[in-house]
């Protein structure tokens, strides 16, 4: 019989070390369809539904509802055949598992798929650096064959599975991530989409519109200071974000960039195309902020100040089109991340500088018109976090798309046709 | 300079070695009632030595003792409270409850601290000895040590360079014939530890050590010698330690016959029997029921005081930078 | 600046501190009229008297525990032991009275004394006077070791060493006395628990102290002609642990190579590779090499001693082993 199992993996790229399984839509014995919902996990910031990959029964359940499973585990499998599994159902949080990072290596030793190379016990050989970057990367090492020794799968080799065929030219840092914190890489293409969030969120906000890019070309998510694995890089004013992000491009080697910011980050690759430190091929920017001064301090003040889920949620709701909802459990995640990396005082001290007084405290209209390359706006028609009137300060060389029904997270709430925005304005350049 | 004490100040010796027996007797019965933690190492009959060899002392001079050195710490001026509260490892102890009784120490009193390794104390004192005189401080160390600590090596090193610098150290022997339980017979080649001292050109002097005045007389010259720069001297103090090694000591190598001899010699008895000579009756009970009464009183202090709470030393930390 | 051997510039660390600040005594073996076995004292005996600089008897176990209560009762003594091979002399005044009452007694004593000595093989002294035995005293809690490469270190360190308020033990090498190197003039202060990078490099990070470090420059310029850009980072001080320079190169190099002049067992060796997983698991792309001195006693014959001791060869083969 062969063993399909399910993985995070396939919920699509994922930058946290963890996820909490939500709910089981099948029990174990029950047949299921490819394509059905099968489980339901929170990731960083939203909850994911997993679908099932193939016709066939779930035999199995290794992480029960209210358990964390690192990012890459083998959360249950699907069986060809009716038969159930030995292995016993997980119904209490294992303490291996519950203790944290040691629940990483059950997940590369968890049984793969028989398709891949190696037996279903073979526990797999690895260096660490080599494992987080797989697991950053969303690759499963069973596919990757080690050429240290022992067979241990070094971070070159890794290097090798994201990109079979690196370009001659291209810059270092992209083929391995290597030792970059907050720097997430994939694909490959000698300029990459530098990619920048907005206040409050983290390089994850990327993950809907990061699959839809396509394949030739080469991301990078960053984490701004004061934000996700950033947390502790201090930031006053937005001339200073821009600094942090041209200093971690330097110390990458990228000199040329394309690039995407949203609400901060807009403003932040603004500022960034400034300071003419790096060769700024092309921009997109999602609702920036820095066009106008009107923003909505409520909002600001709930994001950062919000401790339970339910407040959150309230104030969260207003970042999307009217009518729209978050996906469950998406607040409850926000607050956990929140506490995790402790950046709420981090953010506050942000906000005190930039957004005091529902005012936007900075104006990248210079900058906006100073650009002499392809840059393109895209603004939900509902934001209620920054008007989207403030698209009518765009110079006449930019193209505005003012999106009907979406609020202030176009790639969230739209990132198919975000991702093919972006992809435009990229190409426009040749 | 200090030859024979005061009627007042031998008052004041008497008076604190009742506090010390007191002390001692107290740490007794709270430990069969289980109330103590770790091994209490008492010094019933031996409180002469520590009390009278330190009242010779003025503030700035320094001392050292053993793990047995509840009279030390008193005799040098460290209040009742501190002393009990540490040895109950109380939050207000002398040392916050770090210490415990062996390593007790009172830096502005001088006490520069119980120490709890065998013959530790000797070069202790003399270096404090050292660096009065690099700094041309009138000031003297004292060390009082064991019959035991004498056994070391170290003990020799130190008392070499002391005289051979001329050091103003003075050494007191509280020579209580055992070292744990061995007698000092079995771990010693002469009976007389302080005819070593000859053999570094250091003067000595045997005396009574359950007689305070004897032992105020002694270590007084001997402290004033040295305070006039002319180097460091020993005085062995013979006394006896009633209460065996510890509170975990099971005994049985100590004679009946022995301790009833020492008893009849206690240095409480002979120093009431002194001072009946130059005080009256009604003084010396009264001066009795007040230390009685103090002993009390900072026993019931020091126990309903608090705990204290456990957090890293970041001075120990390895890292330059706090992790 | 100025051209100085590293025994002159400790000369003149001690010279500076002793004329300014009258508390700083010296007290050693040889120290005085010879001006030490090393000549690290030469002069001073001569310049701030018998008092201040003093010979002493063949006494380490009483000289150390001297040194504490002297520092503790307002002087800065710094004592030399002539050899590390005596520090286990000296261990009870470390072990069992330096380290405890900063903190037993609840903050109210400093100590301020400096334990100078000098270890490490190569010189034919044999095996009761070529050891490090570092790892020995940095496992201390309470006392800071160091151990500097340089003559500018050498200098600046130890007037920062006698100025600190803790015990320091500062280690130096017999072969290092005569290395010559540019000192800064002036009241120049090298901070206690800081790295130096020597090397910048970017495959493979080498982290040392003391004379291991002038070993591991030179298997970075072996390692350049492999084609092997090798990061040099002179630890200087045991403990505190510079633990952020050690996480930052390897960071960069996600390859570690640990070098200590002492034994491999329960050693300074050990410990760093400890502590690379510690603070810096998830960038190791291979195990941290451990480059030591074999885990037996020092011969005399020179070619014993030399085919034990970690030079800059074995430092290459474990850099390029580690990057297999």
């Amino acid at each position: 019989m062969a063993n399909h199992p399910i993985s995070i993996e396939s919920a699509g790229g994922e930058y946290m070390e963890a996820v909490l399984v939500v709910s089981w839509a099948a029990k174990p014995g029950d047949r299921v369809k490819a394509g059905d919902l099968i489980v339901t996990v929170e990731t960083a910031k939203a909850a994911t539904e997993v679908e099932a990959s193939h016709d066939g029964w779930l035999t199995r359940i290794d992480f029960a509802e209210g358990q964390e499973a690192p990012v890459g585990a083998v959360l249950g499998l699907i069986s060809d055949t009716e038969e159930m599994a030995t292995e016993p159902i997980a119904s209490q949080p294992d303490p291996v598992s519950a203790a944290g990072t040691s629940g990483l290596e059950n997940a590369f030793a968890a049984p793969v798929a028989a398709s891949t190379p190696r037996a279903t016990d073979d526990r797999i050989i690895a260096s660490p650096l080599a494992r987080r970057i797989a697991r950053q990367a969303g690759i499963d090492l069973a596919g990757v064959t080690g050429t240290g020794p022992n067979g241990r799968i070094k971070q070159r080799d890794v290097a090798r599975a994201l990109d079979p065929h690196p370009a001659p030219a291209r810059p270092k840092g992209l083929s391995s991530t290597s030792g970059a914190a907050g720097i997430m890489a994939t694909g490959s293409r000698l300029i990459p989409i530098v990619l920048l969030h907005g206040f409050g969120a983290d390089k994850s906000a990327w993950r809907q519109v990061l699959p839809l890019l396509g394949k030739d070309i080469e991301t990078l998510a960053l984490d701004l200071p004061g934000h996700g694995s950033s947390t502790d890089q201090p930031a006053d004013s937005i001339e200073q974000l821009a600094y942090w992000v041209s200093d971690k491009l330097e110390a990458e080697g990228i000199e040329h960039v394309h690039l995407v910011g949203h609400s901060l980050g807009g403003a932040t690759a603004l500022a960034l195309t400034s300071l003419g430190r790096v060769a700024v091929q092309s921009v997109t920017l999602l609702a920036p902020a820095g066009l106008g001064p009107e923003i909505n301090g409520s909002f600001i003040t709930g994001l950062t100040r919000s401790e339970t889920p339910d407040a959150l949620e309230r104030w969260l709701t207003l970042m999307l089109g009217e009518n729209a909802a978050l996906p469950q459990g998406y607040a409850a995640a926000v607050i956990r991340q929140i506490e995790k990396i402790g950046n709420r005082g981090a953010l506050e001290a942000l906000v005190g500088r930039l957004f005091a007084h529902d005012t936007q405290a900075f104006d990248m209209v210079p900058a906006l018109k100073a650009l002499s390359v392809p840059t393109r706006i895209i603004w939900g028609r509902s934001d209620r976090v920054i008007p989207a009137s403030h698209a009518a300060r765009a110079p006449d060389f930019a193209a505005v798309h003012l999106l009907p029904g979406v609020g202030h997270v176009p790639q969230m709430e739209a990132p198919a046709l975000t991702a093919r925005l972006i992809m435009e304005t990229v190409r426009s350049t040749g | 300079m200090k030859n024979t004490p005061s009627v007042e100040e031998h008052l004041e010796i008497y008076r604190k070695m009742l506090m010390v027996r007191h002390l001692e007797e107290g740490l007794g019965a709270l430990h069969k009632e289980g109330r103590t933690r770790g091994p209490i190492h008492r010094c019933d009959g031996q409180e002469a030595v520590g009390i009278a060899a330190t009242a010779v002392l003025e503030a700035g001079d320094k001392v050292t003792t053993t793990h047995r050195g509840h009279a030390v710490y008193i005799g040098k001026g460290m209040e009742l409270r501190p002393v009990i509260a540490e040895i109950f490892g109380r939050e207000t102890g002398a040392c916050a409850g770090r210490a415990g009784h062996m390593l007790v120490a009172d830096v502005e009193k001088g006490v520069i601290g119980g120490n709890a390794i065998v013959g530790a104390g000797i070069p202790a004192a003399t270096g404090m000895a050292l660096s009065m005189q690099v700094m041309g401080q009138p000031n003297v160390a004292m060390c009082v040590f064991g019959d035991g600590a004498a056994q070391t090596g170290i003990c020799h090193e130190a008392m070499n360079m002391a005289a051979l610098w001329k050091l103003p150290v003075v050494f007191v022997l509280e020579h209580n014939q055992f070292g744990l339980t061995v007698p000092s017979d079995v771990q010693s080649s002469v009976k007389d530890i302080s005819i070593r001292a000859a053999g570094y050109g250091m003067p000595s002097e045997i005396v009574d050590g359950n007689d305070a005045v004897a032992v105020y007389r002694a270590v007084g010259a001997m402290a004033e010698r040295a305070r006039r720069g002319e180097g460091p001297g020993m005085i062995e103090c013979k006394t006896y330690r009633l209460e065996g090694f510890s509170t975990s000591d099971m005994g049985g190598y100590q004679t009946k016959e022995e301790i009833a001899a020492w008893k009849a010699r206690d240095p409480l008895k002979i120093s009431r029997d002194a001072l009946t000579a130059d005080v009256d009756e009604a003084k010396l009970v009264e001066v009795e029921a007040k230390a009685k009464a103090d002993v009390d009183e900072a026993f019931a202090t020091a126990l309903s005081d608090p705990m204290p709470q456990f957090a890293i030393d970041e001075a120990c930390n390895p890292y330059s930078e706090a992790h | 600046m100025a051209l100085m051997r590293y025994a002159e510039a400790l000369n003149a660390a001690l010279r500076e501190e002793m004329a300014a600040d009258p508390s700083v005594f010296l007290f050693g073996e040889d120290i005085g009229r010879y001006g030490g076995v090393f000549k690290v004292t030469k002069g001073l005996m001569e310049e701030f008297g018998e008092s201040r600089v003093r010979d002493t008897p063949i006494s380490e176990q009483a000289m150390t525990a001297m040194a504490v209560t002297a520092a503790m009762t307002g002087t800065r003594p710094v004592l030399e032991i002539m050899y590390a091979d005596f520090i286990p002399l000296s261990l009870d005044a470390l072990v069992n009275q330096a380290s405890i009452y900063n903190y037993i007694w609840d903050g109210k004593v400093k100590m301020p004394f400096v334990l100078r000595t000098q270890g490490g093989g190569g010189s034919g002294a044999g095996a009761q006077h070529s050891k490090a035995l570092d790892s020995m005293l940095a496992h201390i809690p309470g006392i800071k070791v160091v151990a500097p490469s340089t003559p500018a270190d050498a200098k600046g360190m130890l007037k920062a060493a006698i100025r600190d308020d803790q015990p320091v033990v500062f280690l130096e090498h017999k072969l290092l006395y005569n290395v010559r190197g540019e000192v800064p003039d002036g009241d120049i202060i090298v901070p206690l628990g800081k790295a130096a990078t020597l090397r910048e490099g970017k495959d493979v990070s080498l982290f040392a102290t003391s004379k291991m470090v002038v070993e591991a420059v030179k298997a970075a310029d072996l390692l350049q002609a492999d084609g092997i850009s090798a990061e040099v980072i002179d630890l200087r001080s045991l403990r505190p642990l510079d633990v952020n320079a050690i996480v930052t190169s390897i960071s960069k190099t996600h390859h570690a190579v640990v070098v200590n002049e002492g034994w491999r067992f329960c050693g300074y060796a050990a410990e760093l590779s400890a502590t690379i997983m510690d603070f810096a698991f998830d960038e190791l792309d291979a195990p941290v090499a451990r480059v030591t001195l074999p885990d037996m006693p020092i011969p005399y014959s020179e070619p014993l001693e030399i085919a034990m001791l970690p030079n800059a060869d074995k430092i290459r083969a474990a850099a390029l082993a580690t990057l297999k």
